[in-house]
C-alpha cells in the first residue's frame, strides 16, 4: 500500500516536471527565433552564391518567407511545427530539418552514451580504489589522471590520440562513421576525458566522506568482509552525488560532441548545429537548438527523478 | 595568513608558478618574440624547430614561437576579459535577488535558469551565430554563459548572509540597503567569488579557444592558440608539431590555473573541498 502511494506521487511528479517542458520549449523557440531574426547576412544569398541575381534572390527570399515581418514567420514556423509537426526545410540542401536531426541524433547519442559508460566505470573504479587506499600510488596516480582530464582541451586530445593511434601506429580511422566499433574508439575516449575526471574526482571524496562513517566502523566491528563493506554499504551512500553528476554531464556532453565531431567528421548533431551556423541555415539552427534544449530537459528531469530510486528518504 | 595556508599547498603554488611564467610571457611576449608572427616565409613552411626557429614554422612559414609568444597574449587575456565582466553582472544580479526577494529576485534567477536551459557552449554558438564570428563576439558569448554560475551561486550566499544579526542590527540602525550590501555583504561574498573566478578562468580560456577552433573566434591570420590549433590540424598527418605545440601550452596553462584554483578554494573554502 505505502509502496503503491509513492510510486504514484513519483509519477505525479514526473508528470508535472514533463509538462512544465512544454512551456519551456516554447519560450526557448520564441528566443531563437527573435535572436536568429537580428543575425546579420542574408540566407538567400548563401543560397545562392554570390552571382545571384538580384531578382532571383528577391524570389528566394519570398519563397522562403523571409521577406515576411519576423512576428507572420514566427506564426508559420510554430502553425507548421504544431499542424504539420515540421521545423521547416533546411535552407542548405531543401531537406526537411527534422530528417536530417533524426539522422543526426542517433549518432549523437550512441557516441555519447558510450563516453558516459567509459567514464562512469573508469572514473568509479579509480574513484573507489583510491579512497580506500589513500596516499597510495594508485592514488597519486589517480590525481595525475583526473588533472590532466580536466585540463587538457577536448580538440587537442582528439588530434592527440589521431596523431597517436592513426597517424603512427595505424590501428585505428582518424575521422568517419559508419565502419563499426572502430570508428567509436577515439571519438568515445575523446569525449569521456572531461566527465571521467570529474565524475573520478567526487566519488573520491564522497566516498572518503563516506568510510569514515560510524556505521561503517560497524560494519567492520561486525566482521562484514571489506569488499562487501565497500561496495555494497559504502558506495551505494555515494550513488547520489555521482549519479547527479553523471546526469548533468550526460546533458553537457553534447558540448564535448560538437567539438568531438567535428573533429572526426563525425556526421552528429553537434557538426550539424556547427554546419548549420557556418551557412546560415537559420531553419536548421532552430530546430538543432530546440533539439538539443528538449534533451537537456529531459535529462534533468531524469537526475531528478533518480533520486528517489537510490534514496527512499528523498520524497516529492 | 592567507598566504601561509596557501603556500602550504605545494601543487597550488607550482600552479602559481606556471601560471606567472605563461602571464608573464602574455605581458612581454611581443618584446621577446623573436620574429614578426604574421611575417610567412613560405619557403620555409612546416619546418620543424631548429636554432633559428624555436618551435619551428607553420603552414605559411611563420616562426611558431613569435605566434606562440603574441597568442598568449590573446587566449590568457580572453580569460580575464571573460571573468572580470562576468563577474561583476553575476554577483550584482546575485545579491539583487537574495537581497530584495521578491518579483526581482524572480526576474533575475528566472532568466539565469532560461540560460542555463541550454548546454552552455550552443549558447555561446548561438550568439557567436547571431553576433558574427570574431573574437570579441566570442568573448561576450561566454561571458553570457558564465554569468549564471556567479548568479546562483551569490545568491545563495546572500540570502545565508541577510540573515545573520549583524545584518539586522545594521538595519534596525537604519543602514541604507546600498550600504549594508556594500559594507556588509560584498565583503562577505569575496572568498566565495574569488573561488567561482579562479575556476571560472580555466573554463573561459577552453571555451574562447574552443570557438577559435571552430572557427566561430578569432580569425585568421590572428595569433590565438585554438585558432592554431585548428590550422595545424590539416597536416596532422605531415606535421604534426603544428598541433602539437600550442595544444601543450593551451594544457599547461589551464593545467597551472586549475592547480591554484583548487589550492584558493582549499584556503578560502575548506568546505567546498
Amino acid at each position: 500500500m505505502k509502496e503503491g502511494k509513492r510510486s504514484s506521487s513519483i509519477l505525479l511528479y514526473a508528470i508535472k516536471r514533463l509538462l512544465m517542458i512544454i512551456p519551456l520549449l516554447f519560450l526557448i523557440t520564441t528566443a531563437v527565433f527573435i535572436i536568429l531574426n537580428f543575425a546579420p547576412g542574408d540566407p538567400a544569398v548563401l543560397m545562392l552564391g554570390p552571382e545571384a541575381t538580384n531578382e532571383k534572390v528577391e524570389q528566394l527570399r519570398n519563397e522562403l518567407g523571409l521577406n515576411n515581418p519576423w512576428h507572420i514567420q514566427y506564426w508559420d514556423f510554430i502553425k507548421n511545427l504544431i499542424l504539420n509537426k515540421s521545423l521547416g526545410r533546411s535552407y542548405q540542401n531543401g531537406r526537411p530539418v527534422i530528417h536530417e536531426i533524426a539522422k543526426a541524433l542517433p549518432i549523437s547519442a550512441l557516441l555519447a552514451i558510450v563516453a558516459i559508460i567509459i567514464s562512469s566505470v573508469v572514473a568509479i573504479i579509480l574513484g573507489v580504489l583510491s579512497a580506500v587506499k589513500q596516499y597510495s600510488f594508485i592514488d597519486s596516480l589517480t590525481k595525475v589522471i583526473v588533472l590532466a582530464g580536466v585540463s587538457m582541451p577536448v580538440f587537442w586530445l582528439g588530434l592527440v590520440l589521431i596523431i597517436i593511434f592513426s597517424v603512427y601506429l595505424g590501428i585505428l580511422p582518424s575521422c568517419g562513421w559508419g565502419g563499426g566499433w572502430k570508428y567509436l574508439v577515439l571519438p568515445a575516449i575523446t569525449l569521456s576525458t572531461s566527465p571521467l575526471a570529474q565524475i573520478c574526482r567526487l566519488t573520491r571524496s564522497s566516498m572518503l566522506e563516506v568510510i569514515r562513517q560510524d556505521y561503517i566502523t560497524t560494519c567492520r566491528a561486525k566482521g562484514l568482509p571489506e569488499k562487501l563493506i565497500i561496495f555494497r554499504h559504502a558506495l551505494r551512500n555515494t550513488s547520489i552525488p555521482v549519479v547527479t553528476l553523471i546526469g548533468v554531464r550526460l546533458g553537457n556532453i553534447m558540448t564535448g560532441s560538437v567539438l568531438t565531431e567535428t573533429i572526426f567528421a563525425i556526421p552528429g548533431l553537434g557538426r550539424l548545429t556547427v554546419t548549420a551556423v557556418y551557412a546560415r541555415d537559420y531553419t536548421m539552427i532552430r530546430g538543432s537548438i530546440l533539439t538539443i534544449a528538449a534533451i537537456f530537459a529531459i535529462m534533468n528531469l531524469i537526475v531528478d527523478l533518480s533520486y528517489s530510486l537510490m534514496d527512499p528518504r528523498i520524497k516529492y | 595568513m592567507f598566504w601561509k595556508r596557501f603556500k602550504r599547498d605545494k601543487s597550488a603554488l607550482i600552479g602559481l608558478i606556471a601560471a606567472s611564467i605563461i602571464l608573464f610571457l602574455a605581458i612581454f611576449g611581443p618584446l621577446l618574440a623573436p620574429y614578426n608572427p604574421y611575417e610567412q616565409d613560405l619557403a620555409k613552411r612546416t619546418q620543424l624547430p631548429n636554432k633559428d626557429n624555436l618551435l619551428g614554422r607553420d603552414a605559411y612559414g611563420r616562426d611558431l614561437f613569435s605566434r606562440i609568444l603574441y597568442g598568449a597574449r590573446t587566449t590568457v587575456m580572453a580569460g580575464f576579459f571573460v571573468i572580470f565582466p562576468a563577474m561583476l553582472i553575476g554577483t550584482a544580479l546575485g545579491v539583487f535577488a537574495g537581497y530584495w526577494g521578491g518579483l526581482v529576485d524572480s526576474i533575475i534567477m528566472r532568466s539565469m535558469d532560461f540560460l542555463l536551459a541550454f548546454p552552455y557552449f550552443f549558447l555561446a554558438i548561438l550568439i557567436v551565430a547571431t553576433l558574427g564570428p570574431n573574437l570579441a563576439n566570442a568573448i561576450i558569448a561566454v561571458i553570457i554563459t558564465s554569468i549564471p554560475q556567479f548568479a546562483r551561486v551569490v545568491k545563495g550566499a546572500t540570502l545565508g548572509l541577510i540573515k545573520s544579526q549583524y545584518i539586522e542590527a545594521s538595519k534596525a540602525m537604519g543602514s541604507s540597503d546600498i550600504r549594508i550590501i556594500w559594507e556588509h555583504i560584498i565583503p562577505n561574498l569575496i572568498g566565495p567569488i574569488i573561488v567561482l573566478a579562479s575556476v571560472g578562468i580555466a573554463h573561459a580560456v577552453l571555451a574562447v579557444a574552443a570557438l577559435g577552433f571552430l572557427g566561430m573566434g578569432a580569425q585568421p591570420p590572428t595569433a590565438e592558440w585554438g585558432l592554431m590549433l585548428s590550422e595545424g590540424r590539416a597536416f596532422v598527418y605531415s606535421d604534426p608539431h603544428l598541433t602539437m605545440i600550442p595544444g601543450i601550452f593551451l594544457a599547461f596553462y589551464i593545467l597551472s590555473v586549475n592547480l591554484v584554483g583548487d589550492g584558493l578554494r582549499d584556503t578560502l573554502d575548506p568546505r567546498l573541498k
